[in-house]
């Protein structure tokens, strides 16, 4: 009995060394990790600021920025490296506009990561192939958009996302040539996403891209189509966003009525809206319109006005009510509904 | 005799490349990562310029800037900040005696203009 039990507290002893020998192990080589990375940070900052701004006048080859981060460990065959300096590389250029970001980026394309990135494009793992993809568009690796733009239609989502970002960042105006026709669905998220990249990115709008894809049966392309139009203001083509006001799709009507609010309208247009208000089948949406309407024109228009007193929906008459009321044709609301007490009355 | 310029940033990408290009305009020049770093002797420095962040450890970016008005003498201050949200600028530009303010990404060209 005694004998085991010293058996087990030696054992447990044991095991106790063990673990004090791995969390002493894990110290130094975090330390000694963390020295090493510093090490790159510091090297890469100083030679990108001799590479910006050379003394003398001189230019600083690539070739000395690269020897310089190889000496300091930034190999092809350290991996761990490698991503730590592609993080470096896209802090770098994201904090900088302008005459020094331009030189980066050539910078960057003379002293490629060997490849990292590229080779991430052909792994199995979602989020390393996700991973890589981004790195190329921050970096703006513009050799790679072939084998980005195959991506488009990826089974993961996280995948296909980047890619279609990349594509607006690579292509532009261009890339509508093949958002609208994606396979899979695209999230509103995403579609805001494109819309702000494509408008930090190329703000001038190219409308013969835009209206080669008018046709395109997709929800999510014609939702995306919207809200372009919306971003960049186009009121050439506002009627795009007028025809969808009576889609027989709620979230189609709800998109066009939420992008329609940034435009002012032309006299046949404001018409073509009003007639349209009447064919939308969800109340909340009447309203929505109704206001746009009201707060777009100078003066009430009474004969819309009239016209939707007579629809015999409370809610939309009470509205309609109350922006005449609040307009000064309080006499007008009060014979509209007075003249509904006496029927009440009478039966 | 050369100019001084001090700079302040946490972040060591734009530190370096500040300090090289203060140095291409014949500056002389201490760029340091936070406050903290600063020597005594540098308090008796009366410098050109100071380029500093405002975003530090410990304390707010407005009494930040105060501090660092109180304590070193200094020409102009110039702010490089990744917090460079509008009600942040106007609060440090309303502090007054601030030369310029920059939001990071920048274009570094505007900064290399006001070191000439």
């Amino acid at each position: 009995m005694e004998e085991k039990l010293l058996l087990l507290i030696q054992i447990l002893f044991l095991v106790l060394i063990l673990v004090w020998c791995t969390i002493g192990f894990s110290l130094i080589y975090r330390k000694i990790r963390k020295s090493q990375l510093n090490r790159i940070e510091r090297t890469f900052a100083s030679e990108i600021s001799k590479f910006l701004y050379p003394a003398h006048g001189e230019e600083y080859h690539y070739l000395n920025v690269q020897r310089a981060l190889q000496a300091v460990g930034a190999k092809p065959s350290k991996k761990g490296n490698i991503q730590y300096l592609i993080d470096l590389m896209i802090r770098a250029q994201r904090s900088m506009l302008g005459n020094n970001y331009n030189k980066l980026r050539l910078l960057f394309s003379q002293i490629p990561p060997y490849g990292a990135s590229q080779s991430k494009l052909n792994s199995r793992k979602w989020y390393v192939k996700a991973r890589g993809i981004r790195e190329i568009y921050e970096m703006e690796q513009v050799q790679y958009i072939h084998d980005i733009t195959r991506e488009r239609n990826n089974p993961n989502i996280f995948v296909r996302r980047e890619a279609q970002i990349a594509m607006v960042v690579f292509l532009g105006w261009e890339s509508l040539r093949f958002l609208p026709y994606l396979k899979k669905e695209m999230t509103l998220w995403q579609q805001i996403k494109i819309v702000e990249k494509l408008y930090a990115h190329y703000p001038d709008a190219q409308i013969k891209y835009l209206k080669k894809v008018y046709g395109t049966q997709r929800p999510y392309a014609q939702e995306l189509l919207m809200r372009i139009i919306r971003k960049f203001n186009l009121f050439t083509e506002v009627d795009y966003i007028i025809d969808f006001l009576n889609h027989e799709s709620f979230d189609r009507r709800e998109t066009a009525i939420y992008c329609l609010n940034s435009f002012k309208l032309t006299e046949e247009q404001l018409q073509e809206v009003k007639d349209k208000l009447f064919k939308i089948p969800n109340t909340e949406q009447q309203v929505q319109l109704m206001q746009y309407v009201t707060q777009i024109s100078t003066e009430p228009d009474l004969q819309f006005f009239d016209k939707i007193l007579q629809t015999g929906n409370d809610i939309l008459e009470l509205s309609a009510a109350e922006v005449l009321w609040n307009n000064g044709y309080e006499e007008r609301v009060r014979e509209f509904y007075y003249s509904q007490y006496k029927l009440k009355e009478v039966i | 005799m050369a100019k001084t310029a001090l700079i302040i940033q946490q972040d060591l990408i734009l530190l370096r490349v500040l300090e090289r290009m203060s140095l291409t305009h014949q500056y002389r020049c201490k760029a340091i990562r936070a406050l903290n770093e600063l020597d005594i002797e540098d308090q008796n420095e009366n410098f050109d310029l100071i380029i500093s962040d405002i975003l530090f450890d410990g304390i707010a970016p407005m009494d930040y800037v105060h501090q660092l008005q109180e304590i070193i003498r200094h020409k102009s201050l110039v702010i490089i900040t990744s917090m460079g949200q509008k009600k942040v600028r106007q609060e440090i530009l309303d502090i007054g005696n601030v030369a310029g303010f920059f939001a990071v990404p920048l274009n570094f060209d505007k900064v290399e203009q006001m070191l000439s």
